[in-house]
Order: structure tokens, then sequence, then C-alpha cells
């Protein structure tokens, strides 16, 4: 039974740019999995939205939308979504507005916080939740009101391993109980056994697409131990509690660890283990915690005192854009510490982006947005780099183009820390930090596991 | 130009009116400078038409905010103060149906101010007149306020087109300013 089709859909983002969906097709059932693939910045995100009923920009075509439909989305940035302010009130907040009793929701709201693997208060304040939690949490938001229809953008960028395997139960039980999904995704392998239709985006259109193999994300690339660890030493962590003032230990690191320069280390823990707010932290950023026998370039962290020697990019790429078109974004630095201008052309020439240049930083999709954020540090050069889950959002080409920007900027003598929910096979590093049950250490064994294999 | 208004823009209107009075309360600035209240009535005036581009859009936000300055008791000039705050605009929105699309952004936004000036100058020449001043001296006043609201006015209008640019670069306007 058609629940939903488009056609003849036509929409753009501007007069002078042509458009992203040109005469797209596309026809949902009851109980059908749809999975949409393309490249970044392909208007997946933007088709999701108008499926959803709530793009706000005009676009041509017809939209068949069987009666009584109700749709649910998780966007590809849930705190883009997020409108009360705890857990609990978030997950309520469809319920008030289809007027269920209220002694019922306490008993719904907290069976969709256990289908996605949420096990929190409901009083826990959003802004406490990390990305993925705030994902998860989302998730929950929509299943509460048992949509007809989900749809569900970059779901395995934004969930550790555990997260995908729940979400894969939940999504099965769904579409055996007659819910149709449309999800998108650039690693449609990791949900191959829901997936009925895989489709490819491209030139704004749908074409079949084609089934891959499973990426391995459990395999990790660690580069031969070649590199002398007599470097100047960018980070030192000694053992602590990692910690928020008046609040339990987030995690514990119990050994010593370092990056030296030159180096690449990949932070790989779960949603919610800390990776963002020990990057936070070396950056000198992270308010509300306790003090930690943290060095970064020999100096306690503290916001500003490392120049462009420093670069973070935040987890949230719209967070650091600011400027009115991608190419000023990248000069913004630049000028800043008085840097040669034509390092931003020159970064957006080997990533491909030149196109980009005159268009506004806040109008690219989040892929988009993240590439862009991560180019406007990278051609400052700095001596440390931290990057927060630098890949989420992009298609195997941006991947492959910012690998190798991070290894020529490793020859370079940069030091790079970044963090993943998963290994991370398609970039070798130098070593693996994880956080697991609470604990961040060194993945030593993995490490020569890998050597000697 | 575009038909009837909708959710958005009377949301964005109530927004101006709101924050143009509030502001206007919380700062009480005692400049000595006669005057000076033009340059937040021009602003939230002309940011108001260049987001929601429809003639009127100036007169609702000067209307709506004389209502609110004058149920909050903010500002002199008691029921008066729905007349300081409108006719501004209504002047602006008026000038606008012969001139829009004639200039630039920035000349017209300049036109716009003086125009809001010139009408707010009025309304003190008329209320000086009314309560019995000579007319050499309500005119003397008059060409004083003119000056000195006009650089005012001037000021705000200057940082339209920038303001307008940045909007539209954050997606917040369908049209790019020109």
């Amino acid at each position: 039974m058609k629940i939903i089709a488009l056609e003849g859909i036509h929409f753009g983002y501007g007069s002078h740019q042509s458009e992203i969906l040109d005469d797209l097709n596309l026809v949902i059932n009851r109980g059908e999995c749809h999975c949409i693939n393309g490249a970044t910045g392909s208007g997946k995100s933007s088709l999701l939205h108008i499926l959803a009923g709530e793009q706000c920009r005009p676009y041509e075509g017809d939209v068949y939308r069987a009666p009584s439909l109700l749709v649910g989305l998780v966007m590809q940035d849930p705190n883009a979504q997020v409108l009360r302010q705890s857990v609990g009130a978030e997950i309520a907040f469809a319920l008030e507005n289809l007027g269920i009793a209220a002694d019922l929701m306490v008993e719904k709201v907290q069976q969709s916080l256990r289908r996605v693997g949420l096990y929190t208060s409901l009083d826990t304040p959003v802004e406490v939740l990390s990305l993925g939690q705030k994902y998860r949490l989302m998730m929950a938001a929509q299943l509460v009101f048992n949509p007809s229809l989900l749809l569900l953008d970059e779901p395995w960028a934004q969930l550790d391993d555990n997260g995908v395997k729940e979400l894969n139960g939940v999504l099965k039980a769904l579409l055996e109980d007659g819910v149709a999904i449309v999800m998108v995704e650039h690693n449609p392998s990791a949900f191959a056994d829901l997936v009925d239709y895989l489709w490819l985006l491209e030139g704004g259109k749908l074409r079949a697409g084609q089934r891959q193999q499973a990426q391995t994300a459990d395999l990790v690339n660690i580069r031969p131990s070649s590199k002398p660890r007599h470097r100047e030493c960018l980070v030192n962590i000694a053992p602590h509690q990692f910690r928020f003032i008046d609040q339990e230990p987030l995690f514990e690191c119990e050994q010593e660890l370092s990056l030296h320069r030159g180096e690449i280390v990949a932070l790989v823990g779960d949603n919610g283990a800390g990776k963002s707010s020990l990057l936070k932290t070396l950056a000198g950023i992270q308010a509300n915690i306790t003090n930690l026998p943290i060095t970064v370039m020999a100096k306690r962290p503290q916001l500003g005192i490392y120049g462009s020697d420093l670069g973070l990019l935040m987890q949230r790429p719209n967070r650091q854009l600011f400027e009115q078109t991608v190419l000023t974004e990248l000069q913004f630095s630049l000028k800043r510490f008085k840097l040669p201008l034509a390092r931003a052309e020159q970064i957006l020439t080997e990533l491909d982006l030149l196109k980009l240049a005159d268009s506004s930083p806040h109008k690219l999709s989040y892929g988009q947005q993240h590439i862009i954020a991560l180019a406007s540090l990278v051609c400052l050069q700095p001596k440390l780099l931290l990057l927060d889950d630098p890949f989420a959002g992009l298609d195997k080409y941006h991947v492959a183009k910012v690998v190798q920007i991070l290894l020529q900027l490793s020859a370079q003598g940069c030091g790079i820390l970044l963090t993943s929910h998963r290994g991370l096979p398609f970039l070798a590093v130098d070593r693996y930090w994880f956080i697991e049950n609470g604990h961040l250490g060194d993945g030593a064994q993995i490490t020569e596991q890998a050597n000697v294999g | 130009m575009k038909s009837p208004f909708d959710l958005q823009d009377a949301l964005f209107i109530g927004f101006c009116a709101t924050l143009l009075v509030v502001l206007k309360s919380m700062l009480r600035l005692k400049l000595g400078l006669s005057g000076h209240s033009m340059f937040l009535m021009t602003f939230f005036y002309l940011i108001c038409y260049g987001v929601v581009n429809r003639v009127g859009a100036m007169t609702a936000c000067g209307l709506l905010a004389g209502l609110v300055a004058m149920m909050l008791s903010v500002g002199k000039g008691g029921p008066m103060i729905l007349l300081k705050f409108g006719l501004p605009a209504m002047a602006m929105d008026l000038a606008l149906l012969f001139m829009a699309g004639a200039f630039s952004l920035r000349w017209q936004s300049i036109i716009l101010a003086l125009i809001g000036c010139l009408a707010w100058s009025g309304k003190g020449l008329l209320s000086n007149l009314l309560v019995g001043m000579s007319g050499q001296v309500a005119l003397a006043e008059f060409g004083l306020s003119l000056v000195q609201g006009g650089a005012f006015a001037v000021a705000a209008a200057l940082l339209i087109p920038t303001v307008l640019r940045r909007l539209h670069a954050h997606d917040l306007l369908p049209k790019k300013p020109e």
C-alpha cells in the first residue's frame, strides 16, 4: 500500500545554482526500507525534508501522502530538532501534541528510551548528552508516537557499533509492523539485512544503487612504528580521573598517554564515553571540569594561548563557521595570524571544493560544513590538530581527500588526535586510545598485533 | 511585490517591534542628544522591510511598537507615543510605494531613513504648535530635530545592507539583498 510518493520533484538552493533534485520520483509502500546513498552535498538530506513535509523552501512537483500519515524524522544534527530541556519532556512532546493522556505518557516514554538503548533518567538535561546520545534521544522521540514512516539521516555516522546493532533490531521490528523506513546513509552495508531498495542520488535523480561489501569497521590500520619518540611531545596526559565538578568520574586514565609531533592518534569510544569532552579539555575550552594533570605543548590548556599552533574541529561544524562565503571563512584565521591568504584557495583546490568558494558555509550540507571547517584549520598548518569525528557526513571521495591531507600534515610534523566511534581502516594511525567501560588507555595490544600481523 | 503576510512575517514583525521597545526601555540612554531614538527606530523598521520584503511591514512594526510602548508606559507622550512610533513607519512605507526598486539597497535605506526622520520631526512640530509654541521657535526646533535625528537615522540605515547580507548568508532570507 502506497503511503507516500514523490513525482517530478525539482528543488534547488538558489537561482544561480543548478537544481540538486531534478525530476525526482520515488514511491514508498508500507513496510518497505529504502536506503539513499550519494555524494556529500548531493541533496539527500533535502530529499528527507521534502518527504517529512517540512521543507520551507519552494520546490516543484507533486507529493502524495496517505491520509493520516505520521512521519518521524531524525536529522543528521540532532541538536537542530531538540525542543525541550529534559529527556522525558523531549520524548513526551509529540505525545502532548497528539493529545495522549498524561498518565499513559511515562510508560510510553520509558519504553521508547529502552528501545533505543538510552538508559537515562527522564529528568536528565538534554544538554549533558553527547551527540550520539542525542541522536538516540531523537529516535526515541520519533518512535514514541508510532510513525508510519520513519526518516533517518546518517545513523551509522552518529551511532557507535552497539547503537547500530540496537537500531538494526528496532528497525527490523518496525518493518515487521508495517512501518516504512527511508534512511540516508553513506555506509548502507551497516543496514544491509533490512534494506529493500538501495538508491544512489546522483545528478538530482535516484538510480538503483549497488550493494557493497560490509565495511570492516573493527579493522584498524596502524602505521609501522618508524617515528622516533624523542620528537617534541605535544600532549601529555598523566593518570587521572576525568570528571565534571560535583559529578561522578566520566572515565579514569590509569596510564600516561602522550602524542608527539607527526603522530596520528585515534581516540575511540562509544557515544557518551567522554571523547568530545577530552578534546575540548585539551583545547582549553571545556568548562566545569576539575584540575587535570594534562599539558598541551608544555602548558596547561587554556583558551587562546596557542594561537595558530592548535586547531580544534568541533563535532558540530556549524558552531565554528561564521563568515559569509567559504573563501572568506578560510581566510579569516589566515588574516588573523598574518599567514599567506593563498593557502585558502590552495586547500580548497586540494579538496576539490573550489566550486564552493563563493557559497555561504551556512547553507551547505552537514558533510560539506564539516570539510570546510576542517579546511579552515588545515590551512593554518597548526602544530596540533584536534578533530572531533572528522569523517562524519563525508562520502568515500571526500574521506580519501581528508585522509590524504591529514597524512600530509602529519609528514610536516603536525600531531593529530581524532575521535571516532569505531576503528578507522582507511586511515593509518600511529596509535589508538580507547575509552572502554570508563577507562581511557592506550590500545598497545592492538598496535602490537597489527605490527606483528 | 508579494501578497499577504504569512506567519513567519508576522512573527518577525512582532519580534522587531518588541525588541525595539524593550531595548529603548532598557537602555534609557541619557545622551543629551535630541534624535538618538531615531537610530533604533530606523534600524528595526528597515530590517523589518528587508526581511519581510512587503510594503506595510514597517507600518505594522511601528504601530505594534507604539501599542506596546503605550501599554508599558515606555517613553514620553502618553497616547501620542503611538504616533511617535507609527508616523515615521507610515511615511517610510508610503515613500516605498514610489521608489521600490529604483535605488540600490544602501541608497534606498538612506532615503527611507531621512523620510522617516522628516515624519518624526513633523510630529514634534505639530506637538509644539498644539501646546502653543510660537511658529518661529517651533520651526527652529523642527530644523534641529531633523538634522540631529537625520544623522542617527542615516547611521542606522548604513548598517542595513551589511546586516541583511549576513542574514542571507545564514539562510534566513530567501532573496539576496541587492
